[in-house]
């Protein structure tokens, strides 16, 4: 993104393009103010938080330090006998002119 | 071509590998190839609101086990990514990959090039999915997202490599070892492998690392040969004009034999990597990892040298045995159980990878019948080009060969008397050969060869024959 | 549940059907009703109970889902222009179990597009009215699953809480809502909001139908692989010396009048059976609802970019040079203001500019969140604390955006730990109802029922 973007400002030029969002210049004006409001809040977490870590995949460890058995939830088997979930064939649609 | 106007390459490849599992990633469809667009898809692979991917083990596995081929430390806890982009072959927007925790990594791969022996660093390997596959059509574009789902592994070596044939001899190394592991199936021509390229260029002797370019997407050694060569050489032309390397991303033109920079995809802005919260880290227990280093078949370098060293072949022919595990497995079933192994294999490079290759070779020719026939041939109840013979004559025939052999007349004749009479015969048959053997013309005498084993029905066995058949010419003469 | 066989399944599932024909174009819980689908469950239903085969206590029992939960052949919208028309090929699993237990679908309930609320205004269809005064909202994001169910238009719903979307509108609408332990109910079939937030949860007219519900759905499913089963049964639990943590950073002077009796009223239903209740102090819980935003609308910035068009949902007719603009005209016209404003700033919160300063703080945050409730829960069986601040206000009524934020705090802390909490109505002092809230630690959902139970006595239902 955009250089200007590096002190707490939020290009909406570029955000939306990332997001794959169109936006005419009256939308980018509002949601500039509304997205900027929910940033500067966000931004109230600047040292508060300390050290806790950014791991993830912490919270999970109490439901699953015991259970070795839930790490893959799948073999490698083909699914046939549940055909609401797997196997079906879907008619897809087509994109023109690329 | 290590050097060009007194620069050198430096190269890193990444190797997309597909892994050798019966179902998707993250969902229960099929990976057969070739099937018609959009039939192996559900749900999941197709993105559908709600659905969440599961992983499936054996890609793990197969992932652990590419690793431990190439020397690398396994992460006994890794952890799935998102990768996020907008692409209509992307059905999630985004592509559940690993970023910073990768299942491999610090390994290598040993190869060698013109007797020299040179080390190629893996930085990691990790898994991933794929995407599905855009068909261009005149102005449409049509979607199949069968491919969509299917297991990867990306293999990212150290910027070690410094010529095409370097990448060339490290790539057919690492195909082999993945083909011989069962991690992938290595099939070119259906994509399971597709490598990128990063190439920076610097004068020789100077060891730092400059702007590279990336060739994406090549689909065979060939073309990744290519590519090296002339994106070297396009590098070094434009330093040397004065210009300067642009970082990049190219495409190989294979028509047109050139690299061309392809137009970014929209995805400047970064991939927004994050944790994939629907997966829960990736785990391997030391006992897993070892029971499934236990499982790894024996390498193609190891079994090159055993059969070297045991059974006395050249290294030419054992590699010919170890281009593919299941050549390499039916030999060692068929040596085992053979008096000479290094007749059956001659039998099997020389006439057997003639008539049928990898895929079907059990069932063409069983190993039991082989090492039978190799053993008559060694054991001189048939001659050899009667072996040779009847290699093309059992292939996917439901017979012994020992019955074959009896039943069509073609056990040995060594009997001298029978013998002495053809020789007799085919000397009088063959007055032309005999005088141009008398003036001096040595060969004259493969003829009159020819005609005894002719009239042997081919059964003779040429060392008695020759034998005769020397002692009549002297006796002759 | 309904062991009575006074009535059919049909019969009374056209009671509810004529229920939801009388007051629903009122209340707009649904968005859609399926008719013909839930008399002909109820059919099946009558014949196997006639039969003596009746799959059991859920056997003929009507109920409706949130309209973000997958249903096979049944349109699942997510109250959003970008779903509409969109009819699901699968069963999300929570619906399959339903199914397979002889309940009656009546149809799909109203929510905030996505999830994205807490008022059930925000979606693309028709907004949802508290029965209990139509003036005012039922909360949100899961306000048509706890309207129908305040409304007498479904026994219960499955609705879905990622910051408190079950717990706001039962408080709102005077129903029990469940949101249960992150991985005790599968979510698959679940539309993606904030994947490692949401959960399914349940809104029920009291705690044994909650309790019954929750039976039903929970357990590891091989299609969710941050599923796990618990093993503990939801027995009934002895209140005598259970110990009780009241924050004290969800207290104050914001409080209203109504949630403070509400509170009172429970302390003292609670202690009545025993039970110790004291204040404790979580400091943390001040960054909860800043984390939350980050985390929620990042992990949506992810999850909604597989509305793009191209194999399902709304597609933009307008013509584009690339699939690019193509993909970001579908977008820009499918999805509702609010959706935008999350998708937005969670993609700024991932961007490389965003991710150190706000994405990494909130992880931090987050887990500095679930160290001290880990701490908690080793001295304190469960925690006891206001869903709101008040009870649901009038339709069009502003809030400013602090108190916005400060009402996520309640609710939030229980989706990024991922502990069990619940809302259990209170008895109404102002005419409108107000739940109060309840927690406990992973797979402790028993010592809420049995806490709720003690309240719900109280109140004398």
């Amino acid at each position: 993104m955009k250089e200007t973007e590096h002190n707490n400002t939020f290009d909406i030029d570029a955000v939306s393009a990332a997001a794959h969002i169109f936006l005419t210049e009256d939308e980018k004006a509002k949601m500039t103010a509304d997205v900027q409001k929910v940033i500067d809040f966000a931004g109230t977490l600047e040292g508060q938080c300390g050290d806790g870590g950014t791991c993830f995949e912490e919270r999970y460890a109490p439901l699953r330090a015991d259970e070795p058995e839930s790490r893959f939830a799948r073999e490698d088997m083909l699914d046939s006998s549940s055909s609401d979930k797997c196997g079906k064939p879907y008619v897809m649609r087509v994109v023109e002119g690329e | 071509m290590n050097l060009y106007k007194g620069y050198e390459a430096v190269i890193g490849i990444e190797i997309h590998a597909e892994l050798a599992t019966r179902s998707k990633i993250f969902c229960s469809c099929p990976t057969d190839y070739g099937a018609e667009p959009n039939t192996q898809v559900c749900p999941v692979c197709m993105g559908h609101p709600g659905t969440l991917p599961t992983l499936n083990r054996r890609a793990v596995e197969l992932a652990c086990i590419a690793g431990k081929v190439t020397d690398c430390t396994i992460n006994s806890v890794s952890r799935m990514s998102r990768k996020n982009y907008f692409y209509p072959d992307l059905p999630k927007a985004f592509q559940i990959t690993q970023s910073e925790r990768p299942i491999c990594e610090d390994g290598w791969v040993d190869i060698e090039l013109d007797g020299k022996r040179k080390r190629i660093g893996i930085t990691r390997i990790h898994i991933e999915e794929d995407a599905g596959k855009l068909i261009h059509e005149g102005d449409k574009t049509y979607i199949d997202y069968n491919r969509c789902g299917l297991p990867l592994i990306e293999i990212v070596t150290e910027p070690d490599i410094r010529s095409a044939d370097e990448a060339a001899a490290f790539l057919e190394s690492l195909r082999l070892r993945l083909l011989f592991a069962g991690v992938s199936r290595c099939r070119m021509n259906e994509g399971n492998l597709r490598f990128d390229v990063n190439l920076s260029v610097r004068k020789e002797g100077d060891t730092a690392l400059y702007t590279r370019t990336e060739i994406k997407n090549l689909n065979s050694f060939a073309n990744v040969r290519r590519a090296i060569e002339l994106e070297f050489m396009r590098q070094v032309d434009t330093l040397e004009a004065g210009g300067k390397i642009e970082q990049g991303t190219l495409r190989y033109d294979e028509d047109g034999g050139r690299v061309i920079f392809m137009r970014e995809k929209e995805n400047a802005h970064g991939y927004r990597f994050f944790d994939e919260p629907d997966i829960p880290l990736v785990r391997l227990s030391d006992d897993e990892i070892e029971s499934l280093c236990d499982s790894i078949p024996k390498m193609p370098e190891e079994r090159v040298r055993e059969y070297t060293e045991s059974y006395l072949l050249t290294r030419e022919d054992a590699a010919i045995l170890c281009s593919h595990p299941r050549i390499a497995d039916y030999f060692e079933s068929a040596a085992s159980i053979s008096k000479s192994p290094k007749y059956t294999a001659n039998l099997i490079i020389g006439e057997l990878l003639r008539l049928t290759g990898a895929e079907t070779i059990y069932e063409d020719f069983p190993p039991e019948r082989m090492a039978e026939l190799s053993d008559m041939a060694h054991g001189g109840e048939i001659n050899s080009s009667n072996a040779k013979k009847l290699v093309g004559l059992l292939l996917c025939k439901a017979v012994s060969a020992r019955e074959y052999v009896s039943d069509h007349n073609m056990l040995l004749i060594r009997d001298e008397s029978v013998l002495s009479e053809y020789v007799k015969e085919a000397i009088k048959e063959n007055e032309k050969s005999l005088e141009d053997y008398k003036k001096g013309k040595v060969t004259a005498v493969k003829a009159i060869f020819g005609a005894v084993m002719k009239k042997s029905g081919g059964n003779a066995d040429p060392l008695t024959v020759e034998r005769l058949l020397s002692a009549e010419l002297r006796r002759i003469i | 549940m309904l062991s009575r066989r006074e009535i059919s399944a049909v019969e009374l599932t056209q009671a509810f059907l004529s229920r939801i024909d009388a007051t629903d174009t009122e209340t707009g819980a649904f968005i859609t009703v399926d008719r013909e689908g839930a008399l002909c469950s109820a059919r099946e239903s009558d014949k196997r109970r006639a039969a003596g085969e009746s799959l059991g206590i859920f056997d003929g029992i009507p109920y409706s889902l949130k309209d973000n939960i997958s249903t096979k052949g049944i349109e699942t919208t997510c109250a959003s222009r970008i779903l509409r028309g969109y009819i699901p090929p699968y069963d999300a699993t929570v619906a399959a179990k339903l199914k397979n237990s002889g309940a009656v679908l009546l149809g799909k309930n109203n929510l905030d597009e996505f999830g994205m609320g807490s008022e059930t205004v925000n979606g693309a269809y028709m907004l949802c009215r508290n029965p209990h005064d139509r003036s005012r909202i039922a909360g949100g994001s899961s306000g048509g699953s706890a309207a129908s169910v305040a409304d007498g238009t479904s026994v219960f719903s499955l609705g879905s809480d990622t910051g408190g979307s079950v717990r706001l509108p039962a408080s709102h609408c005077g129903v029990v809502g469940l949101k249960p332990t992150y991985s005790a109910v599968s979510r698959y079939g679940l539309v993606s909001y904030a994947s490692s937030l949401d959960v399914v949860g349940m809104l029920c007219k009291n705690v044994a139908d909650t309790r019954a519900v929750f039976d039903l759905i929970r357990g590891r499913d091989i299609y969710d692989q941050t599923t796990r089963d618990f093993s503990r049964s939801c027995g009934d639990i002895s209140l005598k010396g259970l110990r009780i943590a009241l924050p004290k950073e969800l207290l104050g002077a914001d409080l209203s009048d109504e949630v403070s009796i509400a509170l009172d009223f429970s302390i003292k239903m609670l202690e009545a059976e025993g039970a110790i209740i004291e204040e404790v102090s979580l400091p943390s819980i001040k960054q909860s609802a800043a984390a939350y935003l980050v985390l929620s609308m990042a992990e949506a910035s992810s999850n909604l970019g597989r509305y793009d068009g191209i194999r399902y949902g709304h597609r933009s007719e307008m013509t584009a040079e690339t699939v690019g603009e193509h993909i970001s005209r579908t977008r820009g016209e499918g999805f509702g203001d609010e959706v935008k404003r999350r998708i937005l700033a969670g993609t700024y919160f991932l961007s490389e500019n965003g991710r150190e300063k706000y994405y990494k703080n909130a992880l931090s945050a987050m887990n500095l969140i679930c160290a001290e409730y880990a701490a908690l829960f080793e001295r304190f069986d469960a925690m006891i604390s206001p869903v709101a601040t008040r009870s649901a206000k009038k339709i069009g009524e502003k809030t400013t955006k602090a108190e916005g934020y400060r009402e996520d705090e309640f609710t939030v802390c229980a989706n990024l730990t991922g502990i069990p909490a619940i809302s259990v109505p209170c008895p109404c002092v102002s005419g409108m109802p107000v739940g109060i809230q309840l927690s406990a630690s992973h797979g402790r959902e028993d010592v809420l029922f049995s806490l709720s139970d003690a309240i719900e006595r109280g109140t004398g239902k």
